[in-house]
């Protein structure tokens, strides 16, 4: 437990550095020949980042718990051993809401409908009392962090429907679909 | 004057009734899964001209099909990580058998059938094992399960079969997944995409790997030409910045190729391919990206890009005739080359993911 802690903490260390000794400079100022060209490529790099982030959440740090309703899976919860599991949900969901609403800056509605989604999927981490996700084998317990997946995934598709438009995403039948 | 329907009924009666085939589905030169405006799905058989011969309802969104090489029968594959195919008579309009991957197996959304049209072969995602699988159906039986064997890798999507009897042809693309967690990619850090030539019955017999600082350029989705050339379409799931080239070709025995534009052109494909198409004269290459709206075409023999074309959401792509015929989720149906492209129809749809060309009867 302690060496994974370590390896965990030197990654995090090493994404810092990387932000703030470089990549950061990079998506700040795009330019012809660097990896953005326009500021609108940058912000479309955020959006992937926002996106892949409410997918990894929904889909990974709570489908994967969940499994199926015939073979729920609670012990493949992440940081389960920790007991982190809800509190990564809750920590995700809150940068992921700085991030999007940093994203739609000049456009108010949207960052008030965001807000509400952002909020709605977080007072129901909150009350989950699950840090776990132990209950997914119960119905009732199950039912309820089923509701917290699909608040997040509703976060996805307003994302997707409001915000990537906005950055000029494509956001077609086969650009969305992705296979 | 012997009309077709007595001539038909005589055959009929004297017992040499002739087998149906594509002629008799209006010969269509390729098919289609597409969405149309009731929000509804249909697979739908294309003229070389662009025009709907018929369209055929689907239970769900579609990705790609497989056409039968000679009967006018068609399999639609459910949208990944569907468990679903079916057999879709193309004269009758009627779904005739339902193909459920077997427990613990679902599609990945590709098919191809065996050349005389006794076997389909279908990928699959062995998804508890994380292993790529390919299922073996008897065309002969009713599309009864009688086997399958490992596809060589970790998420095998499309699947062609080598012009010549020469095997198949599987792009691994090295995504694990589980249906449990959607299309959430289990595995980037580690993945290891390859194209395998396997034998019919499951024997390895060629692997191509792409060098290690591109493990994560996913090989996707095929076309073979006449000669056996393959191509190969990429998607890549690493740093934007390292922007490598999404096209490769490939003859069985030899190195691969990759094709690539100027940075500039080339970075207007944002890291997607969605499908690859040969011309019918084996000298031009072609993918779609819609993500970046573009067609773009290469001089095969040099490598050379010989144009970049813009047609927002533009995904299928087939061989056609003189030109490759293209697809959109506009419902754009056209013609392209190294030359702008033509828009033949626009139909109320949205053309899904993929064009798949029938063979000429």
């Amino acid at each position: 437990m302690a060496g994974h802690q370590r390896v965990h903490a030197q990654g995090a260390d090493a994404i810092l550095a990387g932000w703030r000794d470089g990549y950061g400079d990079t998506l700040l100022h795009p330019d012809e020949t660097g990896p953005y060209r326009t500021g609108d490529e940058a912000a479309q790099e955020l959006f992937k980042a926002l996106m892949s982030g409410l997918q990894v959440t929904s889909e990974t740090r709570i489908g994967r718990p969940m499994g199926t309703f015939d073979r729920p899976r609670p012990n493949r919860a992440e940081a389960r051993r920790s007991g982190r599991s809800l509190r990564h949900v809750t920590l995700s969901l809150t940068a992921l809401k700085d991030l999007g609403l940093s994203l739609a800056q000049g456009d108010a509605a949207l960052r008030e409908t965001l807000t509400q989604a952002f909020d709605h999927s977080l007072s129901r981490a909150v009350g989950l009392e699950d840090p776990v996700f132990a209950t997914t084998a119960d119905v009732q317990g199950r039912f309820r962090i089923e509701v917290l997946q699909q608040s997040i995934n509703q976060i996805r598709d307003l994302a997707t429907q409001s915000l990537g438009p906005k950055l000029g995403v494509a956001a077609g039948f086969n650009a969305l679909d992705g296979d | 004057m012997t009309s077709r329907r007595s001539f038909l009924g005589g055959l009929l009666a004297t017992g040499l009734c002739p087998r149906p085939s594509w002629a008799d589905a209006g010969s269509p030169a390729c098919l289609s899964a597409a969405q149309i405006p009731d929000g509804s799905y249909r697979l739908a058989g294309l003229s070389g001209d662009g025009d709907i011969i018929f369209t055929l309802p689907l239970p769900g969104r579609g990705h790609a099909a497989a056409a039968h090489p000679t009967r006018p029968e068609a399999v639609g594959f459910a949208r990944r990580p569907g468990t679903f195919a079916f057999v879709l008579n193309c004269v009758s309009g009627q779904a005739t058998t339902q193909l459920t991957a077997p427990t613990g197996r679902h599609f990945y959304g590709h098919g191809t059938y065996f050349a005389d049209g006794t076997l389909l072969f279908t990928t699959e995602n062995d998804f508890e094992a994380g292993a790529g699988v390919i299922g073996v159906w008897d065309v002969t039986q009713g599309y009864g399960r009688i086997g399958e064997f490992s596809s060589g890798g970790i998420g095998p999507h499309d699947i062609k079969l080598m012009p010549g009897g020469g095997g198949l042809v599987i792009a691994n693309g090295g995504i694990e997944t589980h249906p449990d967690m959607g299309r959430s990619k289990l595995n980037l850090a580690t993945m290891r995409p390859n194209l395998s030539y396997v034998s019919t019955t499951g024997t390895i017999l060629e692997q191509v790997e792409l060098p290690q600082d591109q493990h994560r350029n996913s090989i996707r989705h095929l076309a073979t030409g006449a000669d056996g050339l393959v191509a190969f379409g990429m998607q890549w799931q690493g740093d934007t910045a390292q922007n490598p080239a999404l096209l490769g070709l490939h003859r069985p025995g030899e190195k691969v190729r990759l094709l690539r534009a100027d940075a500039r052109e080339h970075r207007r494909l944002q890291g997607y391919v969605g499908s690859v198409a040969m011309s019918a004269d084996g000298t031009q290459l072609a993918a779609t990206s819609p993500r970046g709206g573009i067609v773009q075409v290469f001089d095969i023999a040099s490598g050379a890009p010989s144009g970049t074309h813009e047609m927002p959401d533009v995904c299928g792509l087939s061989t056609g005739r003189a030109q490759f015929l293209f697809t959109s989720g506009t419902g754009a149906v056209g013609t392209i080359d190294h030359e702008a492209p033509r828009v033949l129809a626009r139909p109320d749809c949205a053309w899904d993911n993929h064009l798949v060309d029938i063979a000429p009867g």
